[in-house]
């Protein structure tokens, strides 16, 4: 039942990520998120023989620390994001305010 | 004056100020022989800040939302170059610079040949100049040693005069406080020359509750890191 509903849950992602134009890299990543959910949903074990390969006790301490790391790497990529629309923002109320300069005659 | 004179090369002020409604009027009062090169930058100020500094006479730049100082200061820099400025001076709008210090810059500028004339508070004066308020600034005068290799006495010092190269090659990204920092950096990247002129920082209540916490130097030191990290 659970797995029916994450992989649900999954393929709602995965149209929401395709129905936004997204960088190569960014859909990369995105593709590889998916594949690894689909795997770790339909395989539960697989999560597990990864765990014990590279000395995680537990299938699911190994998803919350993965998890973790993609999160940081979401925060970044969002915090870059605003500094470039801010430097975009910027531009605009500048343009704005140098075209509506006032002064006395 | 007409538009024609404002337009002649000149000494062009530019006066950032955000809510400053009750300091611009005098500060542009004590600007007058700089008028009407002088251009205030209201950074979305939500009192009457532009209106003052339209009747004292001042050009009015006005952002439509509050950016921050260092992106007042590029377009006001904008504004000045645009209007074949020679020189630009950036004056702080709370009451805390003396004018005089500008033609002292000036001065300086010339005889020294210089690029930049920056304003120094630690070789000039600044009675009252609270003890917590000193010492944040010594750090930042340490760190800006060891970011730009500059040896300069003071590091946030909003009074500088640039000749009009050296405007044209400084671009403020820093929306922010971080611009202080951010402008040396540009001297040093550019190698311009610059000379540090003592000048005196008028520290009253209004300018201290206006002027930057302490705290927020926390702030300017991750966007700095930030800025360095993605250059």
């Amino acid at each position: 039942m659970i797995g029916s509903i994450l992989l649900f849950a999954i393929i709602i992602f995965g149209m929401y990520v395709a129905s936004h134009r997204l960088g190569g890299l960014q859909l990369l990543a995105a593709l590889g998120l998916l594949a690894v959910g689909i795997t770790f949903v339909v395989w539960p074990n697989a999560a597990q023989w990864v765990a014990d390969h590279v000395g995680v006790g537990r299938g699911a301490d190994l998803v919350v620390y993965f998890a973790i790391v993609g999160g940081l790497f979401a925060v970044a990529n969002f915090y870059f994001r605003f500094k470039r629309q801010e430097q975009q923002l910027i531009a605009i109320v500048r343009e704005l305010a140098l075209r509506n300069a006032r002064a006395r005659r | 004056m007409t538009t024609r004179e404002r337009r002649k090369p000149g000494l062009w002020v530019v006066v950032p100020a955000y809510n400053e409604a009750g300091a611009i009027g005098a500060v542009l009062n004590g600007l007058h022989e700089y008028l009407p090169r002088v251009v205030v930058v209201d950074d979305g100020s939500s009192d009457r800040t532009s209106e003052i500094a339209l009747e004292s006479g001042a050009a009015v730049v006005r952002h439509a939302i509050n950016l921050g100082q260092g992106a007042a200061l590029q377009t006001g820099i904008d504004y000045a170059l645009a209007r074949n400025a020679a020189r630009v001076c950036t004056f702080d709008a709370d009451g805390q610079h003396d004018s005089d210090s500008i033609a002292a810059l000036n001065a300086a500028l010339t005889s020294s040949g210089a690029d930049v004339a920056l304003g120094s508070r630690f070789l000039g004066s600044a009675p009252q100049m609270p003890a917590l308020r000193r010492s944040t600034l010594r750090a930042a005068v340490a760190l800006t040693r060891l970011q730009t290799g500059l040896r300069l006495t003071d590091a946030h010092n909003g009074l500088r005069l640039f000749t009009r190269a050296a405007a044209e090659r400084i671009r403020i990204r820093q929306p922010g406080m971080a611009h202080a920092s951010e402008i040396l950096a540009a001297i040093a990247h550019e190698r311009l020359h610059y000379v540090e002129v003592p000048t005196r920082v008028n520290y009253t209540a209004y300018s201290i509750a206006k002027g930057q916490s302490v705290t927020n130097s926390v702030k300017i030191l991750f966007d700095l890191v930030y800025a360095a990290w993605t250059r």
